[in-house]
């Protein structure tokens, strides 16, 4: 089995021939810090970008490549949204945030999305090409995506975090109609590679870190969040694509992971502050899942050996029986050592499943 | 309590932000001691806290009871103000704070609830906003004559800034004039201690707790 043969195993919560793996989720500001590159010239050109993946994954192994990843917020700038750089160690943000106020703010979003502003937009376009040469080259070997938020994470970019929040309770059905906007956003900026093809069994991500508990309550997230990105998960499904699902903090209280396998999603990635082994014994035959190593104290903060424990630690409470990807469990800060990633890996890799499930971690 | 304040407490405790001034104003009207209104919505915040702490609230409900809580105090800063320029000295703060989100960081959704649990706790907060510079604290801090000085970083990448803001306290030899609070949803107890900060608030209502621990005020002992 190769790289991708692995993680679709995974996916549909099979046991594969050996462990699938990757050292980050997403890995796009690590890429960057570690080629010297910077995020204004980074999208320049599609092929550069391209031949960056590809080259940083020979070296780093990762059984699943990251297209897009640190450039959420550029197909939001594509619609007028004014994008921050804030130097090389952090991901474009939108800064000051769209401020929608009102539906006529939102049919002004429609009608910039329907002239056809992502598709004229440089970034945007060098993204997509971005994933469609990685997914030419390699996309038989290795899992490919392109990441975006999900809608409700969006339309916070598009309202300002503080006021979505608060419209939640006191203008329920303006953030219900900038949802609607949000969600057809997503799909738009999917549309050219699912149109072609390339996205079919290869990957979509859905990140919502806005959705997350603590942010919102789980009432809330059944409301405004959890039907959005299903029907997200639906629309990309029937186009033969499986999803990546995230979304940060810990999912015990209230026992709100029940609501992960409604999503639809293939896989959830389990934050360092949710038990790996709660979520696999409560909903790991359901919903394959992946984590959770912790990419800050010890990934980027340990030795290879503080990177050996935590991995074989998350191997113990998730891996046997399959359906589960040995990952960090967020997003990786771009100073984590080289090294630490290698021992990530060399783990994964070299963790073999027996044919009942057994895993045979190799010391 | 008189029905008036409860209905104030209860307005606070679920954020019905448009109703709060007309009921702070009713109250003032009715010769309730600016003080006592203060403290009536200050009690309501810390319930909302218990809430967030029980889980029963979340980011909505504690941002629309802050800004009820704001709503309310901005209707009663000039008599606030009257009051502490004919009783000078008396009623002092528990302490001032600079209190920005780090350099490079723009999210400030976590610094204003913070800013308002501390408000609401009696704390007098300088608020630097997003995208502070090291330099901006510490001039601040300088300025004001501030006792902690607070940063919260919510980018894995920016987190280091807090680490920064320690280091260069030390180059100016003001590390131990000013105690050092930070915050944030990467940050842990285990990497403030790891910087050598003086205080990790956890949330809004535990930074309160950690921000009166570093004034050596113990929780329960309300002045």
């Amino acid at each position: 089995m190769n790289s991708k043969e692995v993680v679709l195993e995974a996916f549909k919560l099979g046991v594969p021939e050996r462990l699938p793996v990757t050292p980050w989720f997403g890995g796009g500001m690590w890429i960057v810090y570690n080629t010297n590159d910077s995020w204004e010239k980074w999208p320049e050109s599609a092929e550069k970008m391209a031949n960056t993946y590809i080259s940083i994954n020979e070296k780093v192994q990762s059984d699943i490549i990251f297209c897009g990843s640190g450039m959420n917020n550029f197909p939001v700038a594509a619609l007028g949204g004014n994008l921050k750089y804030m130097g090389v160690s952090a991901p474009p943000d939108i800064a000051p945030p769209f401020m929608v106020k009102n539906e006529e703010d939102i049919n002004q979003l429609y009608a910039k999305l329907e002239s056809g502003a992502l598709d004229e937009d440089r970034i945007v376009t060098a993204i997509r090409d971005a994933t469609r040469l990685v997914v030419d080259r390699v996309g038989d070997e290795v899992l490919v995506c392109m990441t975006a938020f999900g809608p409700f994470t969006y339309s916070g970019q598009f309202m300002g975090i503080e006021n979505l929040m608060m419209n939640l309770a006191e203008n329920p059905e303006l953030v219900h109609k900038l949802l609607e906007f949000s969600t057809k956003f997503h799909m738009e900026y999917y549309r050219p590679l699912i149109e072609d093809g390339v996205l079919k069994e290869q990957m979509v991500v859905i990140t919502d870190p806005m959705a997350a508990p603590g942010l919102i309550s789980k009432l809330n997230y059944q409301k405004f969040a959890l039907p959005y990105q299903k029907k997200l998960v639906d629309h990309y499904h029937s186009e033969g694509s499986v999803i990546w699902l995230h979304m940060c903090n810990n999912w015990e209280p209230d026992n709100r992971y029940e609501l992960l396998p409604e999503t639809g999603a293939e896989f959830f990635l389990v934050d360092p502050k949710f038990n790996l082994g709660l979520a696999k014994r409560e909903i790991g035959d359901k919903i394959c899942l992946g984590g959770n190593v912790d990419q800050i104290n010890v990934l980027n903060a340990g030795t290879p050996e503080d990177v050996a424990k935590n991995a074989r630690k998350c191997i113990e409470q998730a891996a046997k029986g399959g359906g589960y990807v040995l990952s960090a469990g967020c997003d990786v800060p771009p100073t984590v050592p080289f090294e630490n990633i290698q021992t990530l890996i060399k783990i994964g890799k070299s963790t073999k499943y027996k044919d009942d499930g057994e895993v045979i971690l190799n010391e | 309590m008189s029905e008036i304040l409860k209905q104030l407490s209860e307005l606070v405790i679920a954020g019905k932000r448009a109703e709060v001034p007309d009921v702070v104003k009713k109250a003032l009207e009715d010769n309730i001691d600016v003080d006592v209104i203060v403290k009536t919505m200050s009690d309501a915040m810390q319930v909302v806290g218990e809430k967030f702490n029980k889980g029963e609230y979340f980011i909505t409900e504690m941002l629309l009871s802050a800004h009820a809580f704001k709503a309310g105090f901005e209707v009663l800063k000039p008599k606030l103000e009257e009051k502490a320029a004919k009783e000078f000295g008396k009623g002092e703060k528990l302490g001032r704070i600079v209190f920005g989100t780090v350099q490079n960081d723009i999210h400030d959704i976590g610094k204003n609830m913070v800013e308002s649990a501390l408000t609401a706790a009696g704390f007098e907060v300088y608020d630097l906003g997003i995208d502070v510079p090291l330099e901006k604290f510490i001039e601040e801090a300088e300025k004001v004559n501030a006792d902690i000085i607070a940063a919260c970083a919510l980018l894995t990448t920016t987190m280091d800034q807090t680490k920064n803001l320690i280091e260069l306290l030390k180059q100016k030899g003001l590390r131990d004039k000013y105690k050092v609070l930070i915050g944030g949803a990467p940050l842990s107890q285990e990497y403030a201690d790891r910087i050598g900060a003086d205080g990790y608030g956890e949330d809004a209502f535990d930074a309160v707790i950690v921000a009166k621990r570093l004034m050596g005020i113990e929780e329960g002992k309300k002045n």
